[in-house]
């Protein structure tokens, strides 16, 4: 059976169970009139007989319990607009060593879902039909994406992206309000690119990426990290990743802790030069 | 027995002074049962235990001995806690890099806890506990001397060797001769480098005209051959190590001193961030360090030129090389120091180091042909002191062999200086490792020209001798049938620099070894 058929079928079990209700309960049909303010004197009424409404005899298929249960289930597997609950995660390597990224989660709209990638973490919320669509620059050759719902099992995609070679990246991942911001500074002649991922409200992933030019002069890009004390996080440990990949070495990755500042800063801003190390670019 | 002698042989020398009141809280006896020692534990670093006893203090393995009392460690629960401390051209990106590559070599996470700029604590961690806890304060030299010797820290990080009162302190205090043993290691290379913009012109200058400059004697491009511009003077902290260094080797001996007109900037980034920005501008930087300006060569009135790349600082050729060292206490560390000292010396911290922007000193080879440079200078210096047969005969015995990057140098006489001391250490260990197998080396020294040839010949053989020996007596593991070793001298013949400064007949006054 199609799943118009189905819709119509329960439709109509939906109908059958309203009428036998009203069957069994032989409730009156109308409330009777107020009494008129004058008395007057009333005809006397024929003799009725009680009306009774008969029950739909038309057979119904017979159903077993666990094939209703199916029906049931696969009648709220459709969301608002029509479409599969079904999650579905996809990825494909772009150029530039990106990845695009769809998550598809028709029945979660709105909902904040959880993407894990070499060891950082970022909040995507979904769209009113549930989808997200992003791009990620790519920090490993071999790339695996987790994504963890609140209600579901998570879903895991791998992608190679083979052009990885050609750049150099640090990303920073937070996990709390208000991170600290990556910043970076080069001469005109070392361009470099910054994303963000994630929402911002929660734990966000921030890259920045510098395509080598084997053409390029030497240089060096200076990494910090800007640290706004808010009220959010004063008072409070915050806790992060790095990772840092460059052609030809090992992809160096660990965690960070910033020791808590003060609540009697807010408002202030600590800049940390000296945390995170510069990308040192040699010229071929 | 061979416990029992493991004991008593790791009961090691006196390290404070007696007649401390402490309370028994230790009793460490010898799994025999034979020998008890009871005292005051001063501490356990995952190996040893240090004990304050009747005897003085006294450090046993471990594993030798049971402990009771109340002051027993919870072996299952060591970490090891490890303080670094000293320069920032350290601190800030060489031993962090270390550190992390230390862990993941080792298959431990790590964390690093950032209280602020310059003041981080690295903690290493299995997947049942943590392991280690590495401190660091990004300080000076001075202040990682300081620290060494107060017991503030386990490793200073330092860009000089100790001044006569840092030794004095340290010898006064209990610490030890810091100048004796191992207690130095050279983990990286770095260099003194000006710096220009890339807009200026000018881009060479000799170490006087680099002293007139900082010392504020010259303040005008064109008494070099620029525009007629001022000179725009960016200094480095004076507290910085590198400070120090110039002061010592570039602006002393030309009994000048840093001028106080110049920009003092609070780091080598900002000063060379501000340099590049400013064509005008000359500033003291390391080279690990000159951001996006242009280093300046040092050049010599003889022709010679200087630039300070990274083989001219692994061979000591360029002369302002600043070599980045650890020095470690009197006492035993703990076991996962020690491991990573160890660490700092192997070949996968070489990557590390040169990934940072520093020099390593992994030993590598440079063929014949591409001395083509210095076989010129070598032309120009025949004459009567240098007969051409000498050159002849040069050509003839290096021709078909590679030169190593391992150069040694002398800081006066034959007493060799920091950075050589360490290179007799990885020949050896090249040696016992096998890697010159079948192989000839040959122990070339090489004199400069102040005096008569034939002397400086004599001592530029003693010299290849003298490293020749010193290379054997370290390398106790190494199988000397597979490999020979010579000794050669050629003299004046092959100069590095010109004679004419002390520097230049420091450059030239050498042993390189070359292999076929």
């Amino acid at each position: 059976m199609g799943k118009t058929g189905s819709a119509i079928f329960g439709a109509f079990l939906l109908v059958c169970t309203v009428v036998k209700n009203v069957w069994a309960d032989t409730v009156p049909l109308a409330l009777p009139a107020p009494l008129p303010s004058v008395s007057a004197s009333l005809p006397s009424l024929p003799q009725l007989q009680p009306v009774r409404f008969q029950p739909v005899r038309k057979a119904l298929p017979a159903v077993q319990g666990h094939q209703l249960q199916a029906i049931t289930a696969q009648q709220a597997n459709i969301s608002a607009f029509g479409i599969s609950c079904d999650m579905k995660l996809n990825a494909s390597a772009e150029n530039d060593a990106t990845i695009h990224v769809r998550i598809s989660a028709p029945c979660d709209p709105n909902q904040t879902v959880v993407l894990e990638y070499e060891g950082l973490f970022a909040d995507i919320t979904l769209n009113m039909t549930g989808m997200a669509d992003f791009q990620i620059p790519a920090l490993a050759n071999h790339n695996e994406f987790l994504v963890h719902f609140e209600q579901h099992l998570p879903e895991r995609i791998s992608i190679e992206t083979p052009d990885l070679d050609e750049y150099v990246r640090v990303a920073l991942g937070w996990g709390e309000e208000d991170a600290p911001r990556l910043s970076g500074e080069a001469p005109r002649h070392l361009p470099f690119e910054r994303m963000t991922l994630g929402d911002g409200s929660g734990r966000v992933v921030q890259v920045i990426s510098h395509h080598l030019d084997p053409d390029a002069q030497a240089g060096v890009i200076r990494l910090g990290m800007n640290v706004g004390v808010t009220k959010n996080n004063c008072g409070r440990t915050q806790s992060g990743s790095v990772v840092q990949t460059s052609p030809g070495l090992t992809q160096l990755r660990y965690d960070l802790k910033l020791a808590a500042s003060s609540c009697d800063d807010v408002g202030r801003n600590l800049q940390l030069k000296n945390i995170l190390q510069d990308l040192k670019l040699a010229s071929n | 027995m061979n416990l029992f002698r493991r004991f008593l042989c790791a009961a090691s020398a006196l390290l404070l002074s007696f007649g401390t009141a402490f309370a028994q809280d230790v009793a460490l006896t010898s799994r025999d049962g034979s020998i008890r020692i009871d005292g005051t534990l001063l501490s356990y670093d995952g190996e040893f235990y240090r004990v304050d006893t009747v005897y003085g203090p006294l450090t046993l393995d471990g594993q030798g001995v049971t402990c009771e009392g109340p002051g027993c460690p919870d072996l299952d629960a060591y970490v090891a806690e490890i303080t670094f401390s000293g320069t920032r051209r350290m601190a800030d990106v060489l031993i962090p890099a270390l550190i992390q590559a230390f862990s993941a070599r080792n298959q431990l996470s790590l964390t690093r806890e950032v209280i602020d700029d310059t003041h981080s604590t690295f903690v290493l961690s299995d997947v049942d506990r943590v392991r280690a806890r590495f401190e660091l304060r990004a300080t000076t030299t001075s202040e990682g001397f300081a620290d060494l010797i107060a017991e503030e820290a386990d490793i200073a990080l330092v860009l000089r060797e100790p001044s006569k009162a840092e030794e004095a302190m340290a010898e006064a205090s209990g610490s030890g001769n810091l100048v004796s043993g191992r207690r130095a290691r050279v983990v990286a290379l770095d260099g003194m480098v000006a710096i220009v913009s890339a807009g200026q012109p000018v881009k060479d200058l000799s170490l006087e005209q680099l002293a007139e400059v900082f010392s504020g004697d010259t303040s005008n491009w064109s008494a070099f051959g620029g525009a007629d511009v001022p000179v725009i003077l960016y200094t480095p902290p004076a507290t910085a190590g590198l400070f120090e260094a110039f002061q010592d080797r570039v602006l002393r001996p030309y009994r000048k001193t840093m001028t106080e007109e110049g920009f003092r900037q609070s780091s080598l980034e900002e000063l060379a961030d501000s340099v590049a920005a400013d064509s005008f501008a000359i500033g003291l930087t390391t080279l690990s360090e000159i951001g996006n300006a242009d280093p300046i060569r040092i050049s010599g009135s003889c022709g010679f030129e200087q630039a300070p790349s990274l083989g001219a600082l692994k061979t000591e050729d360029y002369p302002l090389t600043l070599p980045l060292m650890m020095f470690t206490p009197a006492r035993r560390l703990p076991l996962m120091a020690r491991q990573f000292l160890d660490f700092t010396a192997s070949s996968s911290a070489d990557v590390v180091i040169r990934r940072a922007g520093f020099v390593d000193q992994a030993i590598t080879t440079s063929d014949f042909d591409t001395q083509g440079d210095r076989l010129a200078h070598a032309i120009t210096a025949v004459g009567p002191e240098v007969p051409l047969s000498e050159l002849k005969r040069l050509v003839e015995t290096l021709r078909d062999r590679d030169r190593l990057s391992t150069t040694f140098r002398f800081e006066a006489g034959t007493k060799l200086d920091v950075q050589s001391s360490e290179n007799i250490l990885r020949l050896a260990q090249a040696l016992e490792t096998g890697a010159f197998d079948g192989k000839t080396l040959l122990f070339t020294g090489f004199s400069d020209s102040a005096g008569p040839a034939g002397p400086n010949n004599a001592l530029a053989l003693k010299r290849a001798r003298l490293v020749m020996g010193q290379v054997r007596e370290a390398a106790t593991a190494a199988d000397f049938s597979r490999v020979q070793l010579y000794a050669d001298a050629f003299g004046e013949t092959l100069p590095m620099a010109c004679d004419d400064t002390d520097w230049g007949r420091a450059v030239n006054r050498r042993v390189e070894v070359w292999v076929q």
